[in-house]
């Protein structure tokens, strides 16, 4: 018996011959939980921002509990099969806060869904976003360089990110592949805040 | 690092301990993950390399792996995963997860000398009198906490378990034992501290529970949710749990076990309740470490709930109908000026009553256990702006207000148990002014739970009287 990782109540697995036939995984958490949260209407994200979504972070990130990167799994999925990409790059940790955390949750997010990706960046700081205001953000030097030895020029380049604030995250990374003449860079984030 | 773990020196070895004092009075007693200590590195570091904290990793791992926290040992309560920190394989406890992740990597800091000296003088301020009842009991649980034994006291509803434990944390303070109060409930913890501060002025009372603001100070008195004690280890001389029934505590051995093991060796526990399982009376009897209290402060019996059918409530109220007996019902209370609780099986049903209900009846609200306003809701019931509440299990205990009126609607639903509807009846009549109170069971069909719920309260009724 298995149980809803969000609220613990225990979960009805009935699977169908589809579900086993195509190998898909069962459910990781109860339907009342995942009525909570809120699809997105923008093209580049997943979800809303809300009450829910925010518990969810805070088990993910703040309590590090690295099974729930398996809950969006099948979304993420769909949705990063609609892009033409060559390369899908994940938003990278500094060293030191990943040993913090002990694992990348977007890393994870795109383990969980089965999904091959290359890290390009490297980020420079370890000063955390969330602490600071949009007019710090804009002030910021660039988060991101580009790692020594990798070869990028004219590939098209998803970027994946787990939350969009204000976007400077993700604009400072487009700029840096722009430099490295890529041909073109798309986003995606699971979550709009 | 290995050479660290679990070494115990004997306080007489070192000649002259030098250590700060900050370190000692927040992290005696307790089991805390190091890297949340709220001191500076080099001051953490000192104190480890002269063998003042012990530090240990958080799972031990052998052939069944093993939370030093909450002492979890089933394997599909870990969570392996890939750690960047271990460079390898690692797992997580996720019995305690919501306490912070313990996992192998995480190291726990414990404290080794001896715990800080109170210079206080205990004094209690509480000039209240025990009932002769009352009186006798604290006399018995006195008796028992000098023999070191655990103690259960089953006082039936409102009749002032509070008051006896002041006599008993007196003497406690007088040997210098470290005392908790533990609750399962955080709104107890709330109305409890206040009270205790108040009797013992001159004793540093701490409050701990999810969400509140963290001191680095030692107490001698701490009161805490049952889930806090996970973060202790033999650290108290006397535990006094409230509500042992309550939910989640009495389900939940995990918490049973955090209790058990922050009592130091030679501790003892002292459990409270309005209504005991047989086998712990039986269990406590043995042993003679049972008392009964029967009677409640006032004197005045306790209200027997009257069982009074309504039929086919559900399908009415969900059809936006709420039945005659229960309007006139609450019509009675409004006419007496009462406020009146109406509790309910399920939040929908109860959501679906009250959007009917608010069309016919002025001031009235609807309280559950995830509703941010509940606190609020029930101070303005209390300060008499609502004439009602519609409620669930939520506020079968640890509410106490005025001249109130108690229904149930659906009292044939399995989450009204024996003790659940034991507890909800004593909610009313608290007060020495209202000491009776009206208390209904609306049912369709009903069922022995009903039946020994009123043969319980009649049964001790008569037992109080004749004493």
């Amino acid at each position: 018996m298995k149980n809803c990782l969000l609220c613990d109540s225990k979960l009805k697995l009935t699977a169908s011959w589809q579900q086993i036939i195509h190998g898909e995984k069962t459910k990781s958490i109860c339907t009342n939980c995942r009525e909570l949260f809120e699809k997105s209407q923008m093209p580049n994200s997943l979800y809303r921002y809300n009450e829910a979504m925010k518990k969810y972070l805070h088990q993910l990130k703040f309590l590090q509990d690295c099974r729930l990167t398996i809950v969006f799994a099948k979304e993420l999925q769909q949705a990063i099969k609609r892009y033409e990409v060559d390369i899908i790059m994940p938003i990278p940790m500094h060293v030191k806060r990943l040993r913090q955390r002990t694992f990348a949750h977007v890393d994870e997010l795109l383990k969980s869904a089965n999904l091959p990706f290359e890290h390009l960046l490297e980020k420079t700081t370890t000063e955390r976003q969330s602490d600071k205001n949009k007019q710090q953000r804009l002030q910021m030097e660039n988060l991101f360089r580009l790692k020594p030895t990798v070869e990028i020029a004219g590939k098209r380049i998803l970027i994946v990110d787990d939350l969009w604030t204000t976007g400077t995250t993700i604009q400072h990374a487009t700029k840096i592949l722009q430099q490295a003449q890529v041909k073109s860079v798309h986003y995606l984030t699971l979550i709009k805040g | 690092m290995t050479r660290l773990l679990n070494v115990k020196i004997p306080p007489q070895m070192i000649k002259t301990p030098i250590f700060d004092a900050e370190v000692q009075q927040f992290l005696c007693g307790r089991l805390w993950q190091f890297d949340d200590l709220p001191f500076l590195q080099d001051i953490l570091r000192y104190h480890i390399t002269q063998k003042f904290i012990a530090i240990m990793p958080g799972i031990q791992q052998g052939h069944k792996p093993f939370c030093r926290r909450c002492h979890n040992t089933k394997k599909q309560q870990f969570h392996h995963f890939t750690c960047e920190r271990c460079k390898g394989s690692c797992l997580y406890c996720l019995q305690c997860l919501q306490l912070g992740r313990i996992s192998c990597c995480t190291m726990l800091a414990k404290w080794c000398l001896a715990p800080p000296v109170s210079r206080h003088h205990p004094k209690m301020s509480w000039q209240g009198q025990l009932t002769a009842q009352q009186q006798q009991v604290s006399i018995d649980v006195l008796s028992s906490m000098m023999k070191g034994r655990n103690h259960l006291v089953h006082a039936v509803t409102g009749a002032g378990k509070t008051e006896i434990l002041f006599p008993v944390i007196a003497q406690a303070l007088i040997e210098n034992w470290r005392i908790c109060i533990a609750t399962p409930r955080t709104d107890v913890v709330i109305e409890l501290v206040p009270r205790i501060q108040q009797a013992f002025t001159t004793i540093e009372v701490q409050a701990l529970y999810a969400g509140q603001k963290k001191s680095k100070k030692y107490a001698q008195i701490v009161i805490a949710t049952t889930h806090q004690l996970y973060r202790f280890e033999e650290a108290f001389d006397l535990i006094i749990v409230d509500e042992v029934d309550a939910f989640p505590y009495s389900k939940d051995h995990y918490l049973q076990h955090a209790v058990n093991k922050s009592c130091s060796r030679v501790g003892r526990l002292l459990l409270l309740t309005a209504t005991p399982t047989i086998q712990q009376i039986a269990s406590f009897k043995k042993k003679a470490a049972y008392s009964f209290l029967s009677r409640r402060f006032h004197g005045v019996a306790l209200p027997v709930p009257k069982i009074q059918p309504l039929w086919n409530y559900e399908r009415k109220i969900r059809q936006n109908i709420i039945p005659k007996k229960l309007i006139i019902w609450i019509e009675k209370c409004l006419a007496i000026k009462a406020p009146f609780l109406l509790f309910f099986s399920s939040i929908d049903l109860m959501l679906a009553a009250e959007k009917r209900l608010s069309q016919q009846i002025p001031q009235i609200a609807s309280v559950y256990a995830d509703d941010p306003k509940r606190h609020e809701k029930v101070r303005k019931l209390r300060q008499k702006k609502y004439s009602g509440l519609l409620t669930t299990t939520i506020l079968e205990r640890g509410i106490t207000i005025a001249n109130l009126q108690v229904a149930v609607v659906g009292a044939e639903h399995a989450v009204f148990t024996t003790a659940t509807l034991i507890q909800i009846s004593g909610r009313v009549g608290r007060s020495k002014q209202f000491s009776i109170g009206e208390v209904v069971f609306f049912h369709h069909g009903i069922t022995t739970k009903m039946t020994s719920c009123q043969r319980i309260i009649k049964k001790t009724n008569k037992m109080g009287y004749t004493v």
